[in-house]
């Protein structure tokens, strides 16, 4: 039997695990939260086994205020926990546009996929109020128009100075405000020129 | 040139990209509305919300997408009649499986696994760990199997040891495994380390009846290389709401409802007071007299404020039907009458639903012994679809999504074959000295969270389908139509397990009201 809160620990060590994030972890989250109610009810206990108006031995009194700091670390662990996550689902949506990429989709839970939806509405619906594409030029771009090569194949696009029909492999020189959400999504790829290294 | 430029602005805010093909598409749709930039507001919303149902998982939408959309925004009006009835074929639904190693359940749809009728010797080995992987998980979630959280808190709780720690092991121990008998006569249980023989000669046991392949919970020892069982029972059931939080998803169906959608369904159940589903089992059309009483009955509910919903299940014929020309014709001139006589009250033919569920020994287009049974085919209920609007050919068992509600469907003779198979026999416990054995049967369903936990070689059954047989999560009803006495128990205060009994022998009926969750059986 570990002391508690180590399990919120491992809980939140865990999350600098792999790439981007790890799953959400149900059966931690939910051990943590079993280890909440034991320890309330441990200290509910306590008190209500002590008699009234007569004075608590210091051990007990230690007893409940570890039991207590216990508690509060395993909330505040949850909340860090949680709150992590749902900035990273959010900077998701700044990064990769409203579609949450398949090999990433797995590791948000249906609690966060909701929630990666519902900040894109926002998002989406304050941009469509001023006509103005906030997660366009995230970096200020250099040149106005940028190389790009094709890594998809057989695919017409269309962008604002018209119809683009991407070849794999092939190279284009496009406005960059056109093509900065297809280089995230990883379906074109920027040719660093030697002005931008 | 303007409106494309819009259309793409429109989308790029979205943060959406438009192929040449898709562009074309939306213009020819919205050109077609009198409001272009309503009908533009509509398009994007709804392929958003196809974004949000992960039906589209690229940000470049390409034709087919807005073609889907196209369609999807013309049939509004029939969403809301749509919305609260659903039928789910075993064939077709999503499956509820457990990833030991993400630890969590998932649903996985038709689209995301290939099943075949006949799938190859693993899947069988697969559909076994599956069903026990999902016992496994409830059960170490359930507080009596919990390990204590901080090693003050001394409650009881079971620790459960796997079987390959037992060997050289002594003193009682707490095992959970499947029932299984690798060859005759001698009984083992398996997990999924490793096999041990049991000795049942001294067991005391719960209720229930203990046949092979049920998951069951036994506490015992090891003596001389055998598990000598003391006590033996099920582990403990889960309810509905229970599961539903350890799935972390709203929908239990696994058909992709978000959350906004269960709740307005939730919302439109509360309103539907009025709606009853009549249940009727062995409806023989073959006898003068079941045709007699199902006029009696349809035009007792023809004036209805809201047209019931009418189960029918077989064996459509008393006789089974061979395979001359003669016979089949027959059987689908039954269906023909059956047809007419629902024509005769307009009011059902045209607005009341009718579920057909194929018996045992019916013409079904997925037949034979093996489970699930695939629904009539087309060919002999032609008459019945031609002239009643709303037929659904179901297959058995099947489910029905009422507005949240879970009703599982199921046609087979298995209330015999499970006594035929217990290998110890049920016994009451002490607390319910009288109780039925059909309660037996019910609580071993429910608890084992499956229609149908018989040995392969008694009732076959299409692995990579084993899915549709499941009761997990525990669904609202579960209507085990069989030839046997009728009987309604609810378990748990929460699920009902009902059979209507055969229709022709006192021609009884089963009312089911879901707003109320009321029960009763009728005559006529």
């Amino acid at each position: 039997m570990a002391l508690p809160g180590t399990k919120a620990k491992r809980l939140l060590q865990e999350l600098r695990q792999g790439d981007w994030m790890p799953p959400f972890n149900e059966d931690g989250v939910r051990a943590i939260l079993q280890e909440i109610q034991a320890l309330d009810q441990e200290i509910s206990d306590t008190l209500a086994s002590s008699r009234q108006g007569e004075e608590m031995p210091i051990q007990v009194k230690i007893g409940m205020a570890v039991h207590h700091a216990g508690l509060t670390h395993n909330r505040r662990c949850l909340l860090a926990y949680v709150r992590y996550r749902a900035e990273k689902a959010s900077a998701l949506r700044w990064d990769t546009g409203p579609v949450v990429p398949d090999s990433l989709a797995p590791n948000l839970s249906a609690a966060e996929q909701d929630f990666f939806n519902k900040y894109d509405r926002l998002l989406t619906d304050y941009q469509q109020d001023f006509g103005l594409d906030l997660t366009a030029d995230a970096r200020p771009p250099r040149e106005l128009y940028v190389e790009v090569r094709s890594l998809t194949d057989d695919m017409d696009v269309f962008t604002d100075s018209g119809l683009v029909r991407l070849k794999k492999g092939a190279r284009y020189l496009l406005r960059h405000t056109d093509v900065e959400h297809l280089v995230r999504q990883g379906m074109l790829e920027q040719i660093q020129s030697a002005a931008t290294t | 040139m303007g409106l494309m430029r819009q259309i793409a602005q429109a989308f790029r805010l979205q943060g959406l990209q438009l192929t040449g093909e898709a562009m074309k598409a939306i213009i020819s749709v919205i050109e077609s509305e009198e409001d272009s930039a309503a009908a533009l507001g509509a398009v994007i919303s709804a392929i958003k919300d196809k974004i949000e149902r992960k039906e589209l998982r690229s940000t470049v939408i390409d034709e087919a997408a807005v073609a889907a959309v196209a369609i999807d925004l013309s049939n509004t009006e029939d969403d809301l009649a749509r919305a609260s009835l659903k039928v789910l074929n075993a064939f077709e639904g999503a499956r509820l499986w457990y990833d030991p190693l993400r630890k969590s359940l998932q649903w996985e749809t038709q689209e995301q696994r290939t099943s075949v009728l006949h799938a190859g010797p693993e899947a069988k080995g697969e559909m076994l760990r599956d069903r026990l992987l999902l016992m496994q998980q409830r059960t170490q979630r359930h507080e009596l199997f919990r390990a204590p959280v901080i090693a003050s808190s001394r409650k009881d709780t079971i620790k459960l040891t796997s079987l390959d720690s037992l060997l050289g092991s002594h003193g009682g121990k707490c095992i959970m495994g499947m029932l299984t008998q690798p060859s005759e006569g001698a009984y083992h249980i398996e997990d999924l380390t490793c096999q041990v023989p049991i000795d049942v000669s001294g067991a005391g046991y719960t209720a229930g009846m203990f046949t092979e392949n049920c998951v069951v919970v036994a506490e015992g020892e090891m003596v001389d290389g055998a598990f000598r069982i003391d006590m033996m029972g099920f582990p403990p059931p889960e309810l509905r709401k229970a599961t539903a939080l350890a799935i972390g998803q709203p929908d239990l169906f696994g058909t992709g409802m978000t959350h906004q959608q269960v709740e307005l369904l939730d919302n439109l159940e509360g309103d539907a007071e009025e709606s009853m589903f009549i249940l009727l089992s062995d409806v023989h059309l073959d006898k003068p007299a079941v045709m007699e009483k199902l006029r009696v009955i349809f035009e007792g509910f023809s004036d209805m404020p809201e047209p019931p919903l009418f189960v029918l299940m077989g064996d459509f014929s008393s006789a089974p039907i061979n395979q001359t020309s003669e016979s089949v014709a027959q059987m689908a001139d039954k269906f023909d009458a059956l047809g007419s006589l629902i024509a005769e009250f307009p009011a059902l033919a045209q607005h009341a639903n009718f579920v057909i569920v194929p018996g045992p020994n019916d013409p079904a287009t997925i037949g034979g012994m093996a489970l699930p049974r695939g629904p009539i085919p087309r060919y002999f209920a032609k008459g019945l679809v031609e002239r009643v609007s709303n037929v659904h050919l179901a297959t058995s068992p099947c489910r029905l999504r009422f507005y949240t509600q879970e009703i599982v469907l199921f046609r087979d003779d298995i209330f015999k074959k499970m006594q035929r198979h217990c290998i110890v026999p049920p016994k009451n416990p002490p607390d319910a000295p009288n109780m039925d054995a059909s309660e037996h049967l019910v609580k071993t369903l429910l608890d084992q969270g499956h229609l149908c936990p018989l040995p392969l070689s008694s009732r076959p059954i299409h692995c990579q389908f084993d899915a549709a047989l499941r009761l997990y999560p525990l669904p609202q009803v579960v209507i085990l139509a069989d030839r046997s006495e009728q009987f309604s128990w609810q378990y748990h205060d929460s699920t009902w397990a009902i059979n209507p009994g055969s229709f022709p022998s006192d021609f009884s009926f089963v009312v089911y009201r879901p707003s109320s969750g009321d029960v009763e059986f009728s005559s006529c």
